[in-house]
């Protein structure tokens, strides 16, 4: 799709679905994007729409037990993640690609001081002793704003944002090339949310640190990303540049996502929510998976699967609506 | 944390005396007269007045318990055994070291086989290993304990003839009564921590850990094993505290001299010391035990250790933020 830089991280036609008592979920069905060097893509979409699998899918740590890569292919630098050895994947995570998961308060060892949690990617990254490891976490726990005398607590002791970042320090700890930020701010309050932003888009900058940003904040996106793709139902139904997201919005499921935000200069009653609910991942309908919530939805809409139509150069939507064919 | 022990040890106070007085005063009500249980049906109406006046048994109530507790507390006496006339207290401690060892051999049995047995079963969750082991668990921990303790002998002792059937003299004779007594707490020790593992293998810092980039086996004993095994030690340990209380049906099947075999001896012949001497010296070792389960908890996990701490740590922390 990206055609003018080189493509650095390049996701196709990825597949994830889980075994859930005895039905399938297909949570992730044929996601495809690309990321430049030093780029920041915006993941947006509902919950449940497949973003956080699609994340733990190209770094590989989705659950042992039940989930399951069906296909596709994540490309690093040219190399197929998905048919790495175990071995040589481990090399990858936290050092070549790391994550920023969603829930600080749970994503951290409970029972291992903040700094040994730090320390310990570096150390196994850079194969150097203990006490070396421990000394550069100190220093990456002070950049991401932790004094030296907090860093020997346990996470019980740290408040959200502390928590975060920390979890943030854990993921730049080894300088990686790509960093998978997992809605690295929903579970902090606004005040705070606007700190560990700044932090993030800080330190990529510094380390030139491309980023897959997940989030459902269009607000988020808007300051962070360059391009953006908006996932409905584990696949991508419209991508592009930040401006052509937000000022030639295609699909009509993005139109619905801009009209359902709530307008500061205008007092209505209700907010103006896309009618219906995201399908059932176990059973999604034929045809255009958005069909059923669609105002447009047309008989054929409802018949084949859509594919995703150039709507203008680097502009892509998955509607009939929208573009050409192919 | 050392003064929070100390703090528990003088709650211990209040917590035995209640016992004791509550134990005296059950055992003042049972129905039975010690003196004919004592002498026997032949003893004539002088022996059995002259028995209970030996005794203190013609005392009230009230005089008899201050009695009793004066004793307790002072002189950490608790009189002498009807039966056999000696101190109670050292009648314990003789005792004791056979209950100990027995329970000490079991836990350690229990707690090597259980824990890797539930650690496996967790990381093979649902395969073959698994079942295979859960089905295997679920027998062990419904066969009642003296079922097992008979078929052992029958096997080892009366078939195979490679075991003594009772006795306390050998380290052989510990053998089958350890073992029938640890296989129930290994099946439930190995449910548990299977379904501790299960949960923290789960959580959001083990996904952490694993996108660290760690071998997996580093994950599971530096970041799950640790969590996992918290819940794990409280069972341990109240399993331990338990058998300290004298494994009675154990200790009668395979004869062995320990607080069991002691304290239903006493109670059948309504020997009030031995009985209310047992019941308080079980409670002191229990309530310890809870003590030293609730340490190594807050030494596995820093959460209840700032607890125990109190304000200490907050206010460190209003300084610091």
């Amino acid at each position: 799709m990206e055609t003018q830089k080189k493509s650095f991280l390049s996701v196709r036609d990825l597949k994830v679905t889980y075994q859930s008592l005895g039905k399938t979920v297909h949570a992730v069905n044929g996601v495809s994007f690309d990321i430049a060097e030093g780029e920041t893509l915006g993941l947006v979409g509902e919950t449940g729409a497949g973003k956080t699998s699609t994340a733990k899918a190209i770094l590989r740590v989705l659950p042992d037990v039940g989930a399951k890569i069906e296909g596709g292919e994540v490309f690093l630098e040219g190399e197929d993640l998905l048919k790495l050895s175990e071995k040589n994947m481990r090399n990858v995570r936290g050092n070549m690609i790391s994550m920023i998961f969603q829930d600080p308060m749970s994503a951290l060892n409970p029972v291992q001081t903040i700094v040994e949690q730090v320390a310990e990617p570096i150390r196994f990254h850079n194969q150097i002793s203990a006490a070396e490891a421990t000394s550069r976490a100190i220093k990456m726990l002070e950049t991401v704003g932790i004094t030296a005398d907090r860093v020997h607590e346990f996470p019980h002791q740290f408040s959200g944002g502390m928590r975060q970042r920390a979890v943030i320090a854990i993921a730049l700890a080894c300088e990686p090339k790509l960093l998978l930020a997992d809605e690295p701010t929903t579970a902090l309050d606004v005040t705070i949310q606007a700190q560990v932003l700044d932090l993030i888009k800080e330190l990529r900058e510094q380390l030139n640190t491309s980023m897959l940003l997940i989030t459902h904040d269009l607000g988020v996106i808007g300051e962070v990303c360059d391009n953006v793709a908006v996932i409905y139902a584990g696949q991508v139904v419209e991508y592009g540049s930040k401006v052509d997201i937000y000022d030639y919005t295609a699909h009509p499921y993005t139109i619905g996502l801009f009209a359902s935000l709530p307008d500061l200069e205008k007092t209505v009653d209700r907010l103006t929510p896309i009618e219906g609910l995201p399908p059932d991942p176990t059973n999604l309908p034929t045809g255009c998976m958005f069909h059923p919530r669609c105002p447009y939805a047309t008989e054929e809409c409802r018949k084949n699967r859509m594919e995703l139509r150039e709507v203008a150069p680097g502009h892509y939507s998955r509607c009939i609506r929208n573009g050409k064919e192919g | 944390m050392i003064k929070y022990i100390l703090k528990r040890l003088v709650v211990l106070i209040p917590v035995l005396l209640c016992v004791a007085i509550l134990i005296f005063t059950l055992m003042f009500f049972i129905p039975g007269d010690v003196a004919v249980l004592t002498l026997g049906s032949s003893a004539t109406q002088a022996e059995i007045d002259a028995f209970n006046q030996a005794y203190g048994l013609d005392q009230p109530y009230l005089t008899r318990l201050g009695s009793f507790l004066y004793n307790m507390v002072f002189h950490l006496d608790f009189g002498n055994s009807y039966t056999y006339g000696t101190s109670v207290m050292s009648d314990i401690l003789a005792r004791f070291p056979y209950t100990v060892l027995i329970a000490f051999v079991s836990t350690i049995i229990s707690t090597v086989i259980g824990i890797p047995l539930g650690v496996s079963c967790a990381v093979h969750a649902n395969k073959l290993f698994d079942r295979i082991s859960m089905v295997i668990t679920l027998l062990f921990n419904s066969i009642p304990g003296f079922w097992l303790a008979l078929l052992l002998i029958q096997f080892f002792a009366v078939k195979l003839q490679i075991l003594p059937s009772y006795g306390f003299e050998t380290w052989q004779c510990y053998v089958l009564p350890c073992v029938a007594n640890a296989m129930a707490s290994v099946a439930a020790l190995a449910r548990q921590t299977r379904a501790s593992m299960l949960e923290v293998i789960r959580s959001d810092y083990v996904t952490t850990a694993r996108a660290k980039g760690l071998k997996s086996m580093r994950v599971l004993y530096h970041h799950a094993l640790p969590n996992g095994l918290i819940p794990v030690v409280t069972a341990v340990g109240s399993h331990f505290s338990a058998l300290l209380g004298g494994a009675i049906i154990i200790e009668t099947i395979y004869s062995i001299p320990g607080l069991g075999t002691y304290m239903t001896t006493a109670i059948n012949k309504r020997d009030y010391p031995s009985v209310q001497g047992s019941i308080v010296f079980i409670a002191l070792v229990q309530s310890i035990m809870i003590i030293v389960i609730d340490v190594i908890y807050a030494m596995v996990d820093p959460r209840i250790k700032d607890q125990y701490s109190g304000g200490k740590k907050k206010k460190k922390e209003a300084k610091a933020g």
